[in-house]
């Protein structure tokens, strides 16, 4: 069917990994782009519009891959939406300064269609590495239009629109000069013999055009930069001073914008209870609507929002540059030894944004032991749920400095990470026994990252999923503890008898009933921890603010010390993964034994420090 | 010209791949890479805990663990 008949033109995007696929994508598409889910599938693929000269085209970003040949979830979608021929025009991005091995996934592309484009993107980088492509060589090579861009710079992108539009309406003839010439050889080998033959001549084929149109010395680089961030020493201080810096940003970026919220959300709270007894609601709806729902989602989004509107951007950037996989390298011993692997570190980062996140990333991960060992140890780092708790926990009991702040909150992040070590090393000699994998991970070169835009559309993202988590989960969340607060049975509410029966077991561990309610009860998502420690301990007051004089007052006059504080820091670190990561958990492994465990590990580790720290404080305190 | 294993591939040196005795799966991982008999390789920078290795192979840097290394055979280039 000509594509001219259609209304909408669908164009397929692939390409090796980090060959700028993404900062096409964008460039093409803006904020016009929705992220979501594969029919049938759990690989959540990012489709956008642009349009031009009258027409739209829908640009489906298909996931980085090798070869249509991968094994992986991920790499499979690839090739099978291009067997099943739903894009009216394929393009293929490549890198000029990788362009051989991009060459492979090209011609293994040709086999399956006519209607596919070359875009060789990253024409900057090869022309600051002394490397020129001849695109018009590589058309005749290819016999399939050839297009070259600098995505970053936006250059070159309405050349590449238009060869699309005219390679879809028919105007450009296509001979693809191919290789192999038989699909089903290319996409399923019959044979292991067929498989190293056919890659043999794809092989060879890259070689020979690569040949022709490449001229300038590849030179293969290993900057200064890559020195320093790979060096024994160097690397590892820059490791920790990247993390320090990420938090102390986050930290003082995330103050005074918190402070604006929780008097806007105050004020809003105000006029919400005037608005009620204007309606002359009954007691019960008033407290089960504002108190209960309002004030924990308030709670909730004035603490949130900034320290992750802000994390989730600063991350994207250190993606974007590049740097991640450099501390996967210098990270992977440490790991191999504790039987995980080198990944694991990019699964831990992203862990620290969201841990459910995290574990769905930890399908980077090919070998299935080592990516369960990476799922069950993922909650072991603090998430952006728990840092805002941290963060207020250490402002209020060991120092208001935002900086030494920072520091502290570095070294607990180091213990986390310390732990997870632990913890990889104790699951893989105990339950998960089995040889190391081998581990192949691509460094990509330094990037300049993509600012503007990018960072603007990860606010955006941000600032809704937060809200929504806050309507969805907390809003409900409250309403339940505004029941069981005041829901009496005998002479206490619900909320004290549940708070007085957990006692013992929280004085056992240096905290107290209260606040190990408040952990049961914020299962549901991290972030509510400290709205509802501080409804359960200020009664049905309306206190929006979870920071500052008032809660340390709070705190103070329930009998919190340094070592409740540290406690809690350290059980906050420590404990059962939140709802939404549980789930996940679930879904990624398909085991409710494996989720229980994930459970269990955290819980068990907490449990144990929290005890040693607290018999320590008293046997401290005889003295 | 003398053959060696990857790992024992001196830093900066260049050499040409001759075979490996990888499980199936890895050794077409490195393939789709672009890593197969004939390919150059140059061995550009070890981990300062001796694992992983990073090599050039056709433009891109590859990282592999050490103890896999061992298990590739390469041809040493003679140096210019």
């Amino acid at each position: 069917m000509n594509g001219a008949d259609r209304e909408e033109v669908v164009v397929a995007l692939v390409g090796n990994p980090n060959v700028g696929k993404s900062t096409l994508f964008n460039a093409l598409t803006g904020l016009h782009q929705h992220t979501g889910n594969w029919p049938g599938k759990t690989v959540a693929v990012a489709q956008g519009r642009y349009r031009y000269k009258g027409r739209t085209y829908r640009l489906v970003d298909l996931p980085g891959t090798y070869s249509l040949r991968s094994r992986s979830e991920e790499e499979r979608i690839t090739a099978e939406f291009l067997k099943s021929c739903q894009a009216d025009c394929v393009l293929v991005l490549g890198d000029a300064t990788c362009l051989e091995r991009n060459l492979l996934l090209m011609l293994q592309v040709l086999e399956l269609t006519d209607r596919c484009v070359f875009c060789v993107n990253l024409l900057d980088e090869a022309a600051r590495r002394h490397l020129s492509v001849d695109l018009a060589a590589l058309h005749l090579e290819l016999g399939v239009p050839v297009v070259g861009i600098t995505a970053s710079a936006g250059q070159g992108l309405d050349r590449l629109q238009e060869t699309v539009r005219e390679l879809v309406d028919g105007f450009v003839p296509t001979h693809p000069r191919r290789v192999i010439g038989d699909r089903e050889q290319v996409l399923a080998p019959t044979s292991r013999k067929m498989t190293d033959r056919t890659a043999t001549r794809f092989v060879h084929r890259a070689e020979e055009i690569a040949a022709r149109v490449l001229s300038g010395e590849q030179r293969p680089v290993m900057s200064w930069l890559d020195r320093l961030t790979l060096g024994r020493w160097s690397g590892r201080i820059i490791m920790v001073l990247l993390l320090l810096g990420v938090f102390w940003l986050t930290i003082s970026g995330a103050n005074v914008p918190s402070l604006w919220l929780e008097r806007l959300l105050t004020w809003i709270g105000q006029l919400l209870h005037a608005g009620a007894a204007a309606l002359h609601f009954p007691d019960w709806l008033t407290g089960l609507l504002l108190e209960g729902a309002y004030d924990t989602a308030a709670r909730v989004v004035a603490v949130m929002l900034p320290p992750m509107a802000i994390f989730f951007p600063l991350f994207t950037l250190l993606e974007d540059f590049g740097y991640l996989p450099r501390a996967a390298f210098l990270l992977d011993h440490r790991f191999e030894r504790c039987g995980g692997c080198g990944k694991q570190a990019l699964t831990m980062a992203m862990g620290f944004g969201c841990n459910a996140a995290g574990v769905i990333g930890c399908r980077i991960i090919t070998s299935p032991r080592e990516r369960l060992l990476a799922i069950l140890t993922n909650a072991l780092v603090p998430c952006n749920g728990r840092f805002p708790a941290l963060i207020v926990l250490i402002s209020l009991f060991f120092s208001s400095n935002s900086l030494i702040g920072a520091g502290i909150l570095t070294a607990f992040v180091i213990l986390s990470v310390g732990m997870t070590f632990f913890a990889t090393a104790l699951l893989s000699g105990s339950v998960l026994q089995g040889e190391p994998n081998p581990m192949v991970l691509e460094i990509p070169p330094f990037r300049r990252p993509r600012v503007g835009q990018i960072l603007l559309r990860s606010l955006l993202d941000r600032t809704a999923a937060v809200t929504a988590r806050a309507v969805t989960v907390a809003a409900p969340a409250g309403m339940v503890l505004w029941l069981l607060g005041h829901v009496t049975v005998g002479e206490q509410s619900l909320l004290l008898h549940l708070a007085a029966f957990l006692q013992p077991l929280g004085g056992f561990l240096g905290m107290s009933g209260a606040i190990l309610a408040a952990f049961l009860l914020s299962f549901p998502a991290n972030e509510l921890l400290l709205p509802l420690l501080v409804t359960i301990l200020s009664g049905s007051a309306v206190l929006i603010e979870v920071s500052g004089e008032a809660l340390h007052t709070l705190l103070l006059s329930h009998g919190w010390a340094w070592q409740t504080a540290l406690c809690t820091i350290l059980f906050l670190l420590f404990h059962w993964p939140c709802a939404t990561t549980c789930l996940t958990i679930h879904r990624e492994t398909g085991s409710w034994k494996w989720t229980l465990v994930s459970m269990a590990v955290p819980t068990a580790l907490g449990i144990l420090l929290c005890a040693a720290l607290s018999c320590l404080a008293q046997v401290l305190a005889l003295f | 010209m003398q053959e060696l294993s990857l790992a024992a591939l001196p830093l900066g040196a260049w050499g040409v791949m001759r075979c490996e005795t990888l499980e199936p799966g890895t050794g077409r991982r490195l393939g789709e890479l672009g890593l197969v008999a004939g390919t150059r390789v140059r061995h550009l920078y070890t981990a300062p805990a001796g694992s992983p290795m990073a090599f050039s192979i056709r433009g891109a840097v590859i990282a592999l663990r050490t103890q896999d290394c061992r298990r590739i055979t390469v041809a040493a280039e003679a140096a210019p």
